[in-house]
Formats: C-alpha cells, sequence, structure tokens
C-alpha cells in the first residue's frame, strides 16, 4: 500500500504541527475526475504501509457543485480507509468544504496530538477539519508530502514543530 | 518543601514534558524520497518549489485508489 508521497526521511513525527504552502492543480493528461489532490501525510511507516492523510481537492473549492465544494477536504488512514470508504462509512465526517483555488498557493497547518488532528487553511483561526479518531491509532513515523492521481503540485516553506515526548 | 518551591517544580516539569522542537524542512530534491512521484526544484509563481507530479502506474489508486470521485 504505498501512495504517491515524498517522504521527508530526517522526521520522525508523533505529535506536532505541519505548516507548508501548497498548491495543485489537474496535470497535463490527467482523467476527467482529477482534482488536483494534494495534501500532507504523517506518521509514515518505513516502507509506507501506513500513514494519516489530509488533502485537498482544489478544483473542488469554488465548482458549481454544492456537493463537491462539500468534499474540498478529505482525511483518509491507509492501511483500511480510502475516501471512498469513508464517504460510505461515515458520511460528511472526514470531509468539508474550504475555499480553495487550483494552482494557487494555499497555507496549510495540521496540528496532531494523540489520536486527533487539526486541519487549518490559510491562516484561519478556527479549524476547517476536526478529526478526533486518528484511524490508526497512536504511531509515529515520517513526514511526507502527498499527491494523488494525475495532480501537478507545488510545496514550499514547510515547518515542523514537533512535541518532544 | 514550600508550596512556592513545589509549585515551581511543577511547572518545569510541564514545560519539559511539553517542549516543542520547530524546524524548517529543507525541500531540496536530493535529500527526499520520492515514492510514484517524479519531483524537481523550480520558481512557482514567485516562490522556490518542489514541483511534484504523479509517476505512478496507472494501477496504483490513491493509497490509495482513485480519489477522484466528485
Amino acid at each position: 500500500m504505498r501512495g504517491r508521497l515524498v517522504i521527508l526521511p530526517k522526521t520522525d513525527f508523533q505529535d506536532g504541527v505541519i505548516e507548508v504552502d501548497l498548491a495543485g492543480e489537474p496535470g497535463p493528461g490527467a482523467g476527467e475526475g482529477a482534482r488536483g489532490f494534494v495534501g500532507v501525510a504523517f506518521r509514515v511507516a518505513p516502507d509506507q504501509s501506513r500513514f494519516e492523510c489530509i488533502y485537498l481537492r482544489p478544483t473542488n473549492g469554488r465548482a458549481d457543485d454544492q456537493v463537491r465544494r462539500n468534499h474540498s477536504v478529505q482525511y483518509i488512514s491507509m492501511p483500511g480507509f480510502p475516501w471512498h470508504f469513508l464517504r460510505k462509512e461515515f458520511p460528511e465526517k472526514y470531509e468539508t468544504y474550504v475555499d480553495l483555488v487550483a494552482a494557487e498557493w494555499t497555507r496549510v497547518k495540521i496540528e496532531v496530538r494523540g489520536g486527533k488532528a487539526r486541519l487549518y487553511v490559510n491562516g484561519v483561526e478556527q479549524p476547517t477539519l476536526l478529526v478526533n479518531d486518528l484511524k490508526q491509532g497512536q504511531s509515529k513515523g515520517s513526514v511526507a508530502l502527498w499527491i494523488g492521481p494525475g495532480t501537478l503540485a507545488h510545496f514550499a516553506n514547510l515547518r515542523i514543530s514537533q512535541v518532544l515526548q | 518543601m514550600s508550596m512556592r518551591l513545589l509549585f515551581s517544580t511543577l511547572i518545569i516539569f510541564a514545560t519539559a514534558l511539553t517542549a516543542v522542537q520547530a524546524q524548517t524542512i529543507s525541500l531540496e530534491p536530493n535529500q527526499l524520497k520520492p515514492v510514484n512521484v517524479k519531483a524537481e526544484t523550480v520558481t512557482f509563481k514567485g516562490r522556490k518549489a518542489l514541483r511534484v507530479r504523479d509517476a505512478a502506474p496507472p494501477e496504483l489508486g490513491d493509497a490509495g485508489p482513485a480519489c477522484n470521485s466528485a
């Protein structure tokens, strides 16, 4: 179970804050369903068999379709919890809306503590997404930049603040 | 031990237990490990950036499976 990742080998992350500027768009030749999927994975196992991930669907942010807008942000967890499973079994719980523009810089902050994660987008004070039950439980691993199928993404200004246990 | 000393000791312990290490991470491709992607340094919209593009075999989902619905 390996995704499309850029692993940051020197990270060993359990709890803390990950901040990064990112931009995502469908790449040349991407399929019709491509949304420019772009995000951050954390607690990535050395063989990438396990990780938590929060990602954006940038072209959904201003879609002329409220359902698509409601799918602008997604939490997934591997193995066992891909987006389609979570959407089917827990509708609306791991997805939400946030204003996004494809191929534009977006500031993302993810706070992780124990079994919880919080996503903040573009410096807002209140979290955009709450995850209160990270599916892989209490684990530790690398931080990684994450993209989905057909994505062309850019990342800059990555900062990690780690709580030392 | 006075209450003041005890209180100070507790604060020191609490601070130590929640110490935070902050670091800015280099996004130079030679310090990263790409998996199913291609990564290169570019300038994007005025900023030095890491460009990442999908290079996975078609059968790979969104590890997932295709995350393209809606």
